[in-house]
């Protein structure tokens, strides 16, 4: 009779043989397995837990010789660990080059169905270098504009007066088109100019423009719509002033500042541009003086 | 998931030079190393105290005598020159020997056809005088000048040795001459005092705190809040992630 066991443990490989001998037969095929719930030191819910307090995870091993395989990377890149730091045995270049073909796969995918979703739409003239005397930003006063053709990553709520947009980065867009979302980033930039209204999308600043550089990885979607709202206020107070001086006149660059959401500081110049698949950053423009929108 | 050699390329190279790095940064998304500060504040791209591990030869040109070569690699490296360091050639590591391992223990380990033993035996009966032996120590500048200037889109994480404070600010200064952004450089370290520090000189750059992981589920959580709470941005477990058990199929 064929008496097949798996044991999952040594402890009860050890239960067995100490206490029912019986139960073992001939031989022993010994297969090297990996039991991801057995003694776990790296678990999904520690990822989790540091992943909540804004932590990324960063894994290497003690035991190289162990646990540096094909096997233990692809069962740490599923528990979310972030990165992971290897020796670079032989087998290392062939499972990275494997991953990143299948990512940029992925990329071109989304970069196709970008491209569908577009030419679906209609074409809206991008007020990119407009001058002061450019007609609103409101969604409404856009000729072009039809909400019928976004999909469902653009929805347009209309209550009264009032226009929400379900943007990637959260619901606190306010209503009143004095928000404009662009990025110098070319991944956001193709994110923005998707998911956005294209009212709400322009490609560069103009003068006039109050600028609020946020973060856009998804750990700070928060911050991002904290940042909105305090753009929103801004470009309030901004426009209270304005009305009473004139328009503003020259380009304001704030960063959000991470954590806060609401802590205006001057946005930090780097020597190098930031590189490509970095964190991004969206900019918002806030029109000011009499390129606002009507309330 | 990102994926990082450590020390560079090390299962294949020699550990914390520019070949080690110069492969990890072509063949992955980018090189952990370690960095070691000298006498004369210079930080060295270095794991161990010592050169002791890793030494295989000195220079061409170095006037050193056998017993001073010993010497210098068998000193912590805080207390040597930039200079000194410099003069030593480093390779593959010699462990579980060094080259303070006495002669007839080596000779007895070639006998018995030891890798390492060998290895070191080779060195030592060619006086480490070949150019061919080993590969110059590089300084933490010049690794991010590989970085900057030949694989921008990659990333580095520096490893701060711990209790080190004194080198926090010159790791900042290295890394703000060098021009490397926050997405190009990282820094991790063991000693929570240490990468808080390294985070005040450079807020903008991502810090994270090494972490032993405990048995105890519990602890290792308070080791992930405390980094959280100190302000840094990840935490780097130096753990067994996983445990191979094998299953026994009985037929």
């Amino acid at each position: 009779m064929l008496n097949c066991a798996i044991l999952t443990s040594k402890r009860v490989l050890f239960y067995i043989s100490f206490y029912r001998p019986s139960t073992l037969i001939n031989h022993l095929i010994i297969v090297s397995f990996l039991f991801p719930n057995d003694v776990p030191q790296v678990t999904a819910a520690l990822v989790a837990t540091a992943h909540q307090r804004g932590l990324e995870v960063l894994v290497w091993v003690l035991k190289k010789e162990s646990f540096d395989h094909v096997q233990a990377w692809n069962t740490l890149a599923g528990r979310g660990v972030d990165l992971f730091t290897s020796d670079l045995p032989t087998e290392a270049f062939e499972w990275w080059q494997q991953r990143r073909e299948l990512k940029l796969l992925q990329l071109k995918l989304m970069k196709q169905k970008q491209a569908q979703r577009r030419r679906a739409m209609p074409a809206v003239p991008m007020p990119s270098s407009s001058p002061p005397s450019s007609p609103p930003l409101s969604p409404s006063s856009s000729p072009s504009y039809s909400p019928q053709l976004h999909n469902k990553t653009l929805t347009t709520i209309q209550e009264g007066r009032e226009k929400a947009f379900d943007d990637p980065f959260g619901a606190m867009t306010p209503p009143d088109g004095s928000v404009v979302f662009t990025s110098s980033h070319s991944t956001t930039t193709e994110c923005l100019r998707s998911c956005c209204a294209p009212d709400r999308f322009r490609s560069s600043a103009t003068a006039g423009d109050l600028i609020l550089s946020l973060p856009t990885s998804p750990s700070y979607f928060g911050n991002f719509n904290a940042g909105v709202a305090a753009a929103a206020a801004a470009s309030r107070r901004r426009r209270a002033t304005a009305s009473s001086r004139g328009p503003a006149s020259s380009l304001t660059n704030f960063d959000c500042g991470i954590g806060t959401g609401q802590k205006l500081k001057p946005m930090p110049k780097f020597r190098r541009p930031w590189n490509e698949g970095s964190a991004a950053h969206a900019n918002l423009l806030v029109s000011t003086g009499n390129r606002t929108s009507s309330e | 998931m990102k994926f990082f050699g450590h020390r560079g390329a090390s299962a294949r190279e020699a550990e914390n030079t520019l070949a080690s790095l110069s492969r990890a940064l072509a063949e992955s998304d980018g090189a952990e190393f370690d960095v070691q500060r000298t006498s004369d504040n210079v930080l060295v791209v270095l794991h161990d105290d010592t050169l002791a591990r890793t030494a295989v030869a000195w220079n061409n040109n170095n006037s050193l005598s056998e017993a001073e070569y010993f010497e210098v690699v068998n000193t912590p490296v805080n207390l040597l020159s930039w200079a000194t360091v410099r003069s030593i050639r480093v390779g593959k590591p010699h462990a579980p020997f060094t080259l303070s391992t006495p002669q007839h223990a080596l000779e007895d380990a070639a006998e018995s056809k030891s890798e390492y033993a060998s290895d070191i035996l080779a060195c030592n009966n060619n006086k480490h005088t070949e150019e061919e032996d080993g590969q110059l120590l590089m300084t933490l500048p010049e690794a991010l000048t590989l970085l900057v200037e030949q694989h921008p889109s990659k990333t580095y994480l520096v490893e701060v040795k711990g209790g080190d404070l004194e080198a926090a600010p010159l790791v900042a200064r290295d890394i703000a001459r060098s021009g490397a952004t926050p997405q190009q450089a990282r820094l991790i370290g063991f000693d929570l005092a240490t990468m808080c520090a390294v985070k005040q000189f450079l807020p903008l750059y991502h810090c994270s705190h090494i972490v032993h992981q405990d048995e105890d589920a519990e602890a290792t959580e308070a080791l992930v809040h405390a980094a959280a709470d100190a302000g840094l941005d990840s935490v780097d477990l130096k753990a067994c992630p996983i445990t191979v058990t094998p299953i026994e199929l009985s037929c």
